[in-house]
């Protein structure tokens, strides 16, 4: 057997393999943690706390029998994306903290915290 | 709905209906999708004992359910709550030849601990990784060493059910309950038979062009006694496994018979076996059949027909069940007419749930509701699956 490229998510299949070795589902015992219900909401468009949850160790994507990609960081990347991480992520890059232009005596117009 | 009530009764760390966890438990291994009103994880009799009362009281659906890794929808719910039994997953007490155990204790995970006393459950579906012990009661599971250790209904020694009014049954008559699906009792504990884990494992793979050349091996190997499992991959499935397009027989024994006794070929080829479905339905032929045809003659036949649907088939030819591997949408009523033309019955292991229940013969299916009848009379568990 040689090693094949990953495959996209979408054509996973439900057959439920991946939960076996998967920590957060062994310690939550709630599908909703594990690798098939993870997969489920990405190919129905849902997001949820569980992709914060996962340890992206990727056990999911060793006993994939499909080989398809497990890989659930582009979806926490997608729950980071509020105005607030965006305009801090702005911030540090431009003035290398989070708040913004730092002058004495005076107080940035808008704070934004995580 | 009675979501407190269920809530003072599993506590709220146990019970769940937002929309993410019903889309979750919405199905299980088939393409069936359903609709869970709620999922409650009980953790004892007694809660399950009570949450059975409000549901008869309600006339509402309970689909229980284990590792969800079915082909038939039989975990599917429609319009149900969810009983989902992966908390009570422990073992109970323990011999030197029997084990009881709540239902939803993992195969490979009894396995793994029996393993250290030289011990194993032999029933082994493809699925070990994940299925429950609760889920292979429930559909009968046999797997790849049926042919030396028949399915699950042969290794229980009894089964310790919740019925229909809440009340707490103890069920001797296994081969009656087992493949049930659900819809008779909510397994909670169930006493296993044990067996000893071989010493050594030796395979043979025997490769053939076309399916009448079977008749070679399989008489022989069956009279073996130290087969474990015979399992047959047809050339469209070798192919997608990345093996030559042939047939290979693989036939597993429990000593140094086979020429193959390195581990880790062993483990290949076993792999290689289990992943065939997934491999398969990865390629579009997701609709997985399992009949079952006794007969070797009569098996080679069916062979001889599948090869001209052109589907890949793979499956347990010891004990006479192959697994077909249809596209999802394809009529099948030629081929199930074909396997009854044969003597052969439309399901050998993974059940009927909602997949085959225009198929389920009438005296089953008479059967089934009279034994339904003495154990849920009031229809609320796991309605609408197999009759």
């Amino acid at each position: 057997m040689t090693d094949v490229k990953k495959k996209p998510l979408s054509g996973c299949i439900n057959c439920g393999m991946c939960n076996a070795d998967c920590p957060t589902l062994k310690a939550t015992n709630n599908e909703l943690f594990g690798p098939r219900g993870r997969a489920n909401m990405v190919n129905n468009n849902s997001s949820d706390e569980s992709f914060y949850i996962c340890t992206l160790c990727r056990a999911c994507e060793a006993k994939c029998p499909l080989n398809l990609e497990l890989d659930f960081r582009k979806e926490r990347g997608k729950l980071q994306r509020t105005k607030a991480n965006e305009e801090m992520i702005k911030n540090i890059r431009k003035y290398g903290n989070p708040i913004g232009e730092l002058k004495d005596g005076k107080v940035p117009d808008e704070l934004y915290c995580c | 709905m009675h979501l407190s009530e269920f809530e003072s009764i599993v506590g709220k760390e146990n019970l769940n209906y937002f929309p993410n966890t019903k889309l979750v438990y919405s199905s299980d291994a088939s393409m069936y999708k359903g609709n869970p009103l709620v999922v409650l994880w009980p953790e004892t009799i007694e809660q399950i004992q009570k949450i059975v009362m409000i549901a008869k009281k309600n006339f509402l659906d309970i689909t229980t359910r284990g590792g969800g890794t079915g082909l038939v929808g039989g975990a599917v719910p429609k319009r149900s709550i969810v009983l989902n039994m992966s908390k009570m997953n422990k073992i109970l007490d323990f011999d030197n030849d029997s084990i009881l155990v709540e239902a939803g204790i993992v195969l490979d995970d009894l396995n793994m601990i029996l393993s250290q006393k030289g011990l194993y459950f032999p029933i082994i579906p493809s699925s070990h990784e994940v299925c429950t012990i609760g889920g292979m009661i429930s559909c009968n599971a046999s797997g790849k060493r049926a042919v030396k250790y028949g399915s699950t209904k042969n290794y229980i020694n009894y089964l310790e059910v919740v019925d229909g009014s809440g009340a707490v049954r103890k069920v001797n008559d296994v081969e009656k309950f087992c493949g049930t699906e659900g819809t008779v009792g909510i397994i909670v504990n169930a006493e296993l038979k044990l067996e000893m884990l071989p010493k050594k494992i030796s395979m043979d793979v025997f490769k053939f062009d076309r399916a009448t050349d079977m008749s070679i091996y399989t008489p022989e190997l069956k009279e073996k006694p130290q087969l474990l499992s015979l399992e047959l991959l047809d050339p469209k499935t070798s192919s997608m496994l990345n093996l030559e397009e042939r047939y290979h027989l693989i036939a597993e024994y429990e000593n140094s018979l086979g020429e193959i006794r390195e581990p880790e070929e062993i483990e290949k080829w076993d792999s290689l076996r289990d992943s065939a479905y997934s491999k398969i339905a990865g390629l579009g032929y997701s609709l997985i059949e399992d009949p079952e045809i006794l007969d070797d003659e009569k098996l080679a036949v069916f062979m001889k027909y599948l090869e001209g649907l052109n589907v890949p088939f793979f499956g347990h030819v010891g004990i006479g069940i192959l697994h077909p591997c249809f596209k999802q949408g394809t009529d099948l009523a030629d081929f199930f007419k074909t396997v009854e033309s044969l003597g052969g019955s439309v399901t050998g292991e993974h059940g009927i749930g909602l997949a085959k229940k225009k198929y389920t013969p009438k005296i089953m299916r008479d059967k089934l509701l009279l034994y339904k009848k003495s154990f849920d009379p009031s229809n609320i568990l796991n309605r609408g699956k197999i009759i």
